[in-house]
């Protein structure tokens, strides 16, 4: 079987670095644009009420209590040393945001072999304004896209070299990503099987293979858990116990599988099935007075300053090549027998079909950050393998990113609630 | 090293780092709790109060300084009582933004009769509540549970997380103890259609320890009637508390420890 991850450099060219530099440098600078001034939403400040509920007093809620810990460390962490303000509310965020991007290109250049790519999905990734939105708010939405690609890019360096310490650095991880979001689990069970699949056909003789099977599996799943439960110690302080423990889990579980968020499901985008067939949109709505006193009623939404609506539109220019995209990428894994494009497919499967295929709860837009970046790999594939053959092909491309950048202009707008201040703009996109 | 060797210590080497860290925290966790003496229901040692309000209950318990416990909650109804969100996020959230703690704030500013339980829990005192309701309370609350996500529900109990608080309700004849030391809470609203003999058996029957129990008279509540309160006195004879005092002013006399 061909392989991508063994086939590629370990050291990138130094255009590669200068070119992930930049796209990298651009996604930091479309995060913070404007940030201190985007009003701080309800969920904003609720995130930095909620952290501090937890840190001190293991306390979960008041918002999104049925999610991991993670989160609630991390922004506490960063508001104990920058105070509370955007930096201290926002940079985990941003941090995680701007290096999802990074290490898209990382892990895209390892699965496809091909550095053209990889600067490609990190183009798209940095210019998606569901990223940029939610990289640009407290909530912990974005981790999911960051910590199952920074535990990828250590399978692939473990691909490629066979050190385990880089399936050690997978574990922690992935034990972090679980602590973010339990999305996680599809791509560390994809992980898990890809790593055993690689064992049985390095490893010769029963023992060895079972030996190796076991060092992969405590590192990728019970170190994960050590992880995970790690994060659980203040609320341990309440008294609690392990098998009340259990009993949260199973808790947080329904709450999750049940959850139909706040607000009219009916009104906005509610099923994964529709992400990449059509546009679709995840909506923030923000109330920020200037002062307390401020006592005067809301009799229109849309024209009253005080409210900002953060739109994540998805680029239809990249959205609806997924599904295609996907398909191409398959087809030339199989037919080529390539382990990297395979397991690129495999984990945009894992991440979505679970997703696509729920119907117990609505599954809103946002929850497309654990699912796009693996979405991105094969779109980037796609483009490349056409369009970047010959010279009149290499123009068609050429055109396609203009539009693509073209149209992440009024998007981005829209994302970080500007658009209402662009009179075509807002007519536009604010009436629909 | 040979890599099966390797593979085999990194197996064990991270299996013992789990179990050591799952016990370590169970042990983390348990050794949290703070108990004051602990004996039986009418155990004469065992600290016993005597409170006109739910707001001396929770002063009580703040005053002994217990945490991480399960609070054995016994009234007619759960009514208002409930584990609820309170979000007091203002409308102006200005950079660097006034966020506060939550536990302190209600303790501080928003303690009431009906909240009472929600703030021991915000502030560690409590990490469970048992209830204990009449029939027609446990009814009532059965009916409110099928529209929650976190329910297990039995003919005899409700078991209902808020926000994963986990809370259990269940009637006097079906209570079957909690396995550890309980901070009792008695209403005088549990009187209502019940008499105290009979709770006294039940309590006894479960089989329960304590450290603390506290009879709640709920004076200004002008749903409670001077039937309830007369047995709620009753009650507290029974359990070995000297009512006198407590009947010349009533809601106002410790029986034995200090109040806080």
């Amino acid at each position: 079987m061909r392989a991508g991850l063994l086939s590629t450099p370990d050291l990138p060219d130094r255009r590669f670095l200068a070119g992930m530099l930049l796209v990298t440098l651009v996604a930091l600078g479309l995060r913070v644009f404007l940030l201190p001034s985007q009003p701080v939403s309800y969920d904003d400040y609720s995130m930095g009420v909620t952290a501090i509920n937890y840190m001190e007093s293991g306390q979960l809620g008041p918002i999104m209590w049925n999610h991991p810990e993670l989160g609630n460390i991390l922004v506490y962490g960063c508001m104990k040393l920058f105070g509370t303000g955007v930096l201290g509310l926002k940079g985990p965020s941003v941090a995680i945001g701007t290096l999802s991007v990074l290490l898209l290109g990382l892990v895209a250049r390892r699965i496809a072999g091909d550095g053209r790519v990889a600067l490609l999905a990190a183009l798209f990734w940095a210019l998606d304004p569901l990223a940029i939105d939610l990289s640009r708010q407290a909530v912990h939405e974005i981790y999911m896209s960051f910590f199952p690609l920074a535990g990828i890019w250590c399978i692939c360096r473990y691909r490629a070299t066979e050190r385990s310490r880089w399936l050690f650095g997978a574990g922690i991880l992935f034990g972090l990503g679980l602590a973010a979001k339990w999305s996680m689990l599809f791509p560390l069970a994809v992980s898990l099987a890809f790593v055993a699949h690689a064992i049985w056909r390095r490893d010769k003789g029963l023992s060895t293979r079972i030996a190796a099977m076991a060092g992969a599996s405590a590192q990728l799943l019970l170190l994960p858990l050590l992880i995970y439960l790690l994060t659980f110690t203040p609320w341990f302080g309440r008294g609690y116990s392990m098998p009340e423990w259990l009993a949260l889990q199973r808790s947080m579980y329904q709450e999750t599988k049940l959850h139909s968020g706040l607000g009219q499901v009916e009104q906005r985008d509610h099923r994964a099935l529709a992400w990449f067939v059509r546009p679709v949109s995840w909506t923030d709505t923000m109330i920020n007075r200037v002062d307390e006193g401020d006592p005067a009623p809301m009799e229109d939404a849309m024209v009253d300053k005080r409210v900002t609506l953060l739109v994540a539109l998805s680029n239809p220019f990249v959205w609806l090549l997924v599904l295609p995209a996907v398909f191409f990428t398959a087809r030339r894994g199989i037919r080529e027998r390539n382990e990297g494009l395979l397991f690129a497919v495999t984990l945009f499967l894992a991440a979505y079909l679970p997703l696509a295929l729920t119907h117990s709860r609505p599954i809103f837009v946002n929850a497309a950050l654990s699912v796009l970046p693996f979405a991105l790999v094969p779109v980037a594939y796609l483009l490349v393998s056409t369009l970047c053959t010959t010279p009149a092909r290499k123009r068609i491309f050429a055109l396609y990113l203009a539009l693509v950048v073209l149209a992440s202009i009024p998007l981005y707008l829209l994302a970080i609630g500007k658009v209402a201040e662009v009179p075509f703009l807002r007519d536009y996109f604010l009436q629909i | 090293m040979k890599p099966v060797q390797r593979h085999l210590i990194t197996t064990v080497a991270i299996l013992l780092a789990l179990a050591l860290t799952v016990t370590l925290l169970d042990r983390y966790g348990r050794d949290a709790r703070v108990f004051a003496r602990v004996g039986g229901i009418d155990d004469r040692s065992v600290a016993r109060y005597l409170v006109a309000t739910p707001r001396d209950a929770y002063g009580i318990w703040k005053g002994m300084g217990v945490k991480g416990r399960t609070i054995l909650f016994v009234s007619d109804g759960w009514e208002r009582l409930d584990v609820s969100n309170v979000g007091d996020i203002p409308l102006s959230r200005a950079y660097p933004l006034k966020l506060y703690h939550i536990p302190t704030v209600m303790e501080t500013e928003g303690l009431n009769d009906s909240n009472f339980l929600y703030v021991a829990a915000l502030n560690g005192i409590a990490r469970g509540i048992v209830a204990i309701l009449s029939p027609a309370g446990f009814q009532q609350m059965t009916e409110m549970a099928r529209q929650a996500n976190n329910k297990r529900i039995t003919p005899t109990e409700v078991y209902l997380t808020h926000q994963g608080f986990p809370r259990w309700f269940t009637t006097g004849e079906h209570f079957r103890g909690a396995g550890e030391p309980l901070l009792v809470y008695v209403s005088a609203t549990y009187f209502r259609n019940a008499e105290p003999e009979l709770l006294l058996q039940q309590l006894r029957a479960s089989g329960i320890t304590t450290d603390c129990i506290v009879l709640c008279e709920l004076a200004g509540n002008d749903r409670v009637t001077a039937l309830e309160r007369e047995r709620l006195l009753r009650f507290a004879r029974l359990i070995g508390v000297n009512v006198a005092r407590t009947e010349q002013q009533p809601g106002t006399m410790p029986e034995n420890g200090a109040r806080p």
